[in-house]
C-alpha cells in the first residue's frame, strides 16, 4: 500500500512536470547542481546537435540545390547563427524562409551567376542600442579588427531616421522580422558613382549584417574604400544612408548624404529577393 | 452489445480528443486514412483490431499526432525530416523512431492519462525477440522501449546486443546523466525556449550516429559493401517486402519479417542468429534491407507516411513530392501508400517526358533568346569619374585639373574613357499564353498524349525563358520589361484551370497537368474554355490594364478534335476575344471543323504526334511577328 502511494506521488510529480514545463525548466534551473544535470544533459545535446549541424545533415534544408550553392548558402546561415548568438537571437530555419515566401530556386539561380552574391539572413527592427551591443559582443571576440569604444557608429541623422531605415523592406518576405536576400560582397559595390535613384538598395541592417558575418569568419570587412547606398530616405526625401568602414576608427559607420549625391566612391549594392 | 458498447466509447473518446488536438475527423469502416479538406478519414477497423478502447483510442490519437497535427504544428520540422530522408533513403526508420518517439512524448504531455495505453500499444508492436534483429534496429527498438516505459524497458534492453548495450550505456552518460529515460525524456521534452527544429535536431544527434555506428557493424559482420547503393537496395527491397508486414499494428505474436533468414544462418558467435546474418551473401544484404523495411512497415506502422500525398497541401511541392516518392525505401510497402506513389510516379514520368522533349524546349527558347538580345541596345557614352589614362579631357574638370599639375601631380585624373552603356531598346514583346485543350472522350489515345506533350513544352520552354530573363536583367543591371506568362486550361463539359496565368512554373502544376490532360472525359464545350481564357486575360468585364503596367500581346491557342456543344455561344466568346485584342488560334486534330470556326487561324493536323511542332512553329512565328502559313 505504501509503496503504491510513493509511486503515485512520483507519477503526479512526473505529471506536473509535464503540464507545466516551463516552470519545471525553471524550478530545475533554481535548484543548482542537483538538478543541474538536466542543464549539463540540455548542454550536451546542443553540442550535439551543432555538430550535425555543421556536417552533411546541415545541407539538408538545401536538399535539391547545386552543391555549391547549397553550400554558400549553409555557410551563411552558419555565419548568421554566429552573429545571432553574440546577443542571443534565434535565426530562423531556412525552411521558414522558404514557408514564408522567399524562393529559394531564384535565390539559388542568382548565385550560380554571380559570385559575389552573398545570402544575409537579416534581423530588422532591433534598433540603434542592440545593433550596437552586437557590434560591441563582435569587438570583444578574440582577434577582432573592430575597437572595442565604438566598433559602429552612427550620425545623429541616422539615429533619428533609425526606425524607418530599420524596417523590413516593403515586399520582402520575412519570418518574426527576419529577411533572407542576397546581397553583393564584394569589398566595393559593382556600381560606383551613382546618386540614390540607383536602387533597390541593401537596408541598414543587412549592411551591418554582412559587415559582421565576414569579420566574425576572419575576413576583411566591405566598404574600406567606398561607401554603400542605404535603402530609405529621410528628411522629406532629402537624404539617405550610406555605410562604410573607416580603417583609422577601426569601426562601421553609417552616415547620410543628399540623395543626388553621385561621389565616385557611393556605390549600390542591389539585393536580390 | 458490450461490443457495440465498447465502439460506441472508441469513438466518442476519438472524436473528443481530436478536437481537443483542433484535428477534425471523419470515422469510417475499412482501415484506410485520408484527409480531404483538412478532415481525416480514419478507418477504425485495422485500429481495433486484439485492441482494447483505451488502447485503439490512444493508438488513432498517436497516428494523428505523429502526421497530421506535425505537418499542421511543426512544419519546418517535417520539411526537415523529409529532407534528411532524401538524402540518405537507409537513415528512414531512424527517422521513423524519431518521429514515434516525439509523438509519444508530445501526446502524453499533453493527455497524461494515455501513458498505460500509448506503452501497450508500443510493446505490441515491438518484436518479443529483439535479440534476433540486427543491432541498428535493436538500438531504435530500445528507444521507443525506454521512451513508452522506462522500467519495463530494462529487461527489454538486456536483451540486445553488446554492442547496442555499449551505445545504450554512452547515451546514458551524456551530460553527467545516469538514465537513459532521463536524456531521452529532456531531448523530448516540450520546450519553450527551443523550436521543433532544434528539439529535432537534438535527438537526431541522440539517434542517428549510433544506428550509422551499428548498421556500420551490421555490414560489417555481414560482409555487405557499403555504398550508394544501400539506398537503392533498401528502396527495392521496400517494395519486394510488400505484405510481409504491412497492415495496421501487428499482433506481438506475428512472425517478423525476416524470421525465416534467421533460422537459416548463424556466424559462429554465441548471440543468437539474426536475420541475414550471412558472410559475403547476397542473399544476406537482401534479407537485412527486408529486415529494416519490415521493421518500418510493422513496428512503426503508420496509415499517414510522412511524405504521402495526403501532406501536399501542407508541404511546399518540392519537398512534399521527394519525400515520399522514388528515395523512399518504404514505398509500396502498404495499400495506403499506393496515392503517394502514383503522385510521385507521375512527376518521375514527367521528367523522363521533359528529357525526351528537351529539343523542342530548347527550340523554343532560342528564339526568345533571339529577342532577349534584340532587346538589348547599346551606346557609346563617356565614363564619369576621369582617370590618369583615357580618350577623351575631361572638359568640366579644367580648373581642378591646372591646380593639381600647377601643384606637382604628375598623372591628374584628366581623362574621360569610352564606354558601351546597355540599355533596353524597346517595351513591347511580353506576352501572355493561354493553351486551352480539350479533353473529351473522344480525345482520348494519341490525341490526347500530343496535346499533353505540346502543353508541356509550350509550359517548360515558357517558363525556362522567364529564367532566362531575370538572369539576363541581373548580369546586364537593367529592367528589360519583358515578361511571359502562360497559363493552362482543359476543358470537357466544365472548364478546369490547370495552371492561372503566371510566368513560374511549379511541381504541384506539372503532376497536375500530367494527369488532367491524360484523363478523357464528357463532351466538348468550348464556349466555357473561351470564356475561362478570357477570363485569365482580363477579357470582357473584368477589363483592366494590367497591373505591372506592361503592355503585352495575348494569344490563345486552342486544341481540340472537332465539335461543339454550343457553336453560336463559342461563335461569340471566339469574337469577344478577337475584339479585345487577343489571338486566337484553333488547332484541330483530324478534323477541319476548327479550320471554318475559328478562319483566319483555323489549323487542320492530321497526325496528333506533329502537334507539338506545329505549337511549336505556332509560337514561334507569333513572337516573331509572321503569319503562320499552313
Amino acid at each position: 500500500m505504501e509503496q503504491k502511494s510513493a509511486s503515485s506521488a512520483v507519477e503526479n510529480v512526473r505529471l506536473a512536470r509535464l503540464l507545466f514545463g516551463e516552470l519545471a525548466h525553471d524550478l530545475d534551473r533554481a535548484l543548482g547542481d542537483d538538478r543541474g544535470v538536466g542543464v549539463s544533459v540540455d548542454r550536451a545535446l546542443d553540442d550535439a546537435a551543432n555538430e550535425i549541424r555543421e556536417g552533411d545533415a546541415g545541407k539538408a534544408a538545401f536538399v535539391g540545390l547545386q552543391e555549391s550553392e547549397a553550400g554558400r548558402l549553409l555557410e551563411a546561415f552558419h555565419a548568421a547563427r554566429d552573429v545571432a548568438s553574440l546577443v542571443g537571437l534565434t535565426v530562423p530555419e531556412p525552411e521558414e524562409f522558404w514557408l514564408s515566401g522567399v524562393d529559394r530556386e531564384k535565390l539559388a539561380r542568382a548565385l550560380i551567376s554571380d559570385r559575389s552574391l552573398v545570402a544575409v539572413p537579416t534581423p530588422h527592427g532591433l534598433g540603434a542600442n542592440q545593433w550596437t551591443e552586437v557590434f560591441r559582443a563582435a569587438a570583444r571576440r578574440p582577434g577582432s579588427i573592430l575597437s572595442l569604444t565604438a566598433p559602429v557608429t552612427f550620425a545623429p541623422e541616422v539615429l533619428g531616421a533609425f526606425t524607418s531605415l530599420d524596417s523590413v523592406p516593403a515586399r520582402a518576405p520575412s519570418v518574426r522580422g527576419w529577411t533572407l536576400r542576397l546581397i553583393p560582397g564584394d569589398e566595393s559595390p559593382a556600381r560606383m558613382g551613382v546618386n540614390y535613384s540607383v536602387g533597390p538598395h541593401a537596408t541598414l541592417p543587412e549592411m551591418l549584417m554582412l559587415q559582421l558575418m565576414r569579420l566574425l569568419r576572419g575576413k576583411a570587412p566591405v566598404d574600406q574604400r567606398s561607401f554603400t547606398w542605404l535603402q530609405g530616405t529621410f528628411a522629406d526625401g532629402k537624404f539617405a544612408a550610406r555605410h562604410f568602414y573607416d580603417e583609422a576608427s577601426r569601426g562601421v559607420g553609417v552616415n547620410a548624404r543628399e540623395i543626388g549625391n553621385q561621389g565616385p566612391h557611393l556605390g549600390v549594392r542591389t539585393p536580390v529577393g | 452489445m458490450a461490443e457495440a458498447q465498447g465502439e460506441a466509447q472508441l469513438r466518442g473518446t476519438i472524436m473528443a480528443a481530436a478536437t481537443v488536438l483542433g484535428v477534425p475527423v471523419h470515422l469510417v469502416d475499412g482501415d484506410s486514412w485520408d484527409v480531404l479538406d483538412g478532415v481525416v478519414s480514419i478507418g477504425l477497423d485495422g485500429i481495433t483490431a486484439n485492441r482494447d478502447t483505451d488502447a485503439a483510442a490512444a493508438h488513432v490519437l498517436l497516428l494523428l499526432w505523429e502526421s497530421v497535427r506535425e505537418v499542421r504544428v511543426a512544419r519546418v520540422r517535417r520539411m526537415r525530416r523529409l529532407a534528411l530522408a532524401e538524402q540518405a533513403p537507409g537513415r528512414e526508420p531512424a527517422l521513423a523512431t524519431i518521429d514515434r518517439m516525439f509523438a509519444v512524448s508530445e501526446l502524453t504531455a499533453v493527455m497524461p492519462h494515455l501513458r498505460d495505453p500509448l506503452a501497450r500499444v508500443i510493446y505490441t508492436a515491438l518484436p518479443t525477440n529483439v535479440g534476433e534483429l540486427s543491432r541498428s534496429l535493436q538500438w531504435l527498438c530500445a528507444l521507443l522501449a525506454t521512451t513508452s516505459d522506462p522500467r519495463a524497458a530494462r529487461s527489454y534492453t538486456d536483451a540486445c546486443s553488446p554492442e547496442v548495450q555499449h551505445e545504450l550505456s554512452r547515451l546514458q552518460r551524456i551530460g553527467g546523466a545516469t538514465e537513459v529515460s532521463h536524456v531521452l525524456r529532456v531531448a523530448l521534452a516540450p520546450d519553450s525556449a527551443r523550436s521543433h527544429v532544434q528539439r529535432f535536431e537534438r535527438m537526431y544527434a541522440l539517434v542517428v550516429p549510433p544506428f550509422e555506428r551499428l548498421m556500420l557493424i551490421d555490414h560489417s559482420h555481414r560482409g555487405i559493401e557499403l555504398g550508394a547503393q544501400d539506398g537503392e537496395a533498401l528502396q527495392e527491397q521496400a517494395v519486394l517486402s510488400e505484405g510481409s508486414g504491412s497492415g495496421a499494428a501487428r499482433d506481438a505474436n506475428d512472425p517478423e519479417p525476416g524470421e525465416a533468414g534467421a533460422d537459416a544462418s548463424n556466424d559462429g558467435e554465441t548471440e543468437p542468429a539474426r536475420a541475414g546474418d550471412t558472410q559475403d551473401s547476397p542473399e544476406g544484404s537482401d534479407l537485412f534491407v527486408a529486415e529494416q523495411a519490415g521493421f518500418v512497415a510493422s513496428v512503426l506502422d503508420t496509415p499517414l507516411p510522412a511524405g504521402g500525398a495526403w501532406s501536399d497541401e501542407a508541404l511546399p511541392d518540392d519537398l512534399s513530392a521527394t519525400g515520399a516518392s522514388d528515395t523512399d525505401p518504404m514505398a509500396g510497402l502498404s495499400e495506403t501508400r499506393h496515392t503517394g506513389d502514383a503522385v510521385a510516379t507521375s512527376l518521375a514520368a514527367y521528367r523522363d517526358r521533359v528529357r525526351e522533349l528537351s529539343p523542342h524546349i530548347e527550340h523554343l527558347r532560342e528564339v526568345w533568346q533571339l529577342i532577349i538580345a534584340e532587346r538589348i541596345g547599346a551606346r557609346n557614352i563617356l565614363s564619369r569619374i576621369p582617370t590618369p589614362e583615357g580618350e577623351v579631357l575631361d572638359k568640366s574638370s579644367l580648373v581642378r585639373i591646372v591646380s593639381e599639375v600647377s601643384a606637382g601631380v604628375k598623372r591628374p585624373n584628366a581623362y574621360l574613357s569610352r564606354q558601351r552603356d546597355l540599355r533596353r531598346t524597346r517595351r513591347d514583346g511580353s506576352t501572355d499564353y493561354v493553351l486551352v485543350i480539350d479533353r473529351s472522350a473522344s480525345m482520348l489515345g494519341a490525341p490526347a498524349e500530343a496535346a499533353a506533350d505540346a502543353a508541356l513544352i509550350m509550359l517548360e520552354s515558357l517558363a525556362a525563358v522567364e529564367r532566362d530573363i531575370a538572369a539576363e536583367e541581373r548580369a546586364l543591371g537593367i529592367d528589360l520589361e519583358l515578361a511571359l506568362r502562360t497559363a493552362l486550361i482543359v476543358y470537357d463539359t466544365e472548364a478546369v484551370v490547370v495552371k492561372a496565368l503566371s510566368g513560374s512554373l511549379d511541381d504541384h502544376t506539372r503532376r497536375r497537368m500530367h494527369a488532367e490532360i491524360r484523363a478523357p472525359r464528357g463532351s466538348t464545350n468550348d464556349s466555357v474554355a473561351l470564356e475561362a481564357a478570357a477570363h485569365e486575360l482580363r477579357v470582357g468585364a473584368l477589363q483592366e490594364r494590367p497591373s505591372d503596367g506592361l503592355e503585352r500581346r495575348r494569344v490563345v491557342i486552342l486544341v481540340s478534335d472537332g465539335g461543339t456543344d454550343d457553336s453560336a455561344r463559342a461563335h461569340t466568346r471566339l469574337q469577344g476575344l478577337r475584339a479585345a485584342g487577343v489571338k486566337v488560334f484553333g488547332i484541330g486534330i483530324r478534323t477541319s471543323d476548327l479550320v471554318t470556326r475559328f478562319a483566319p487561324d483555323g489549323i487542320r493536323l492530321d497526325d496528333p504526334t506533329l502537334l507539338p511542332l506545329v505549337l511549336e512553329e505556332l509560337i514561334r512565328a507569333s513572337r516573331l511577328d509572321r503569319e503562320l502559313s499552313q
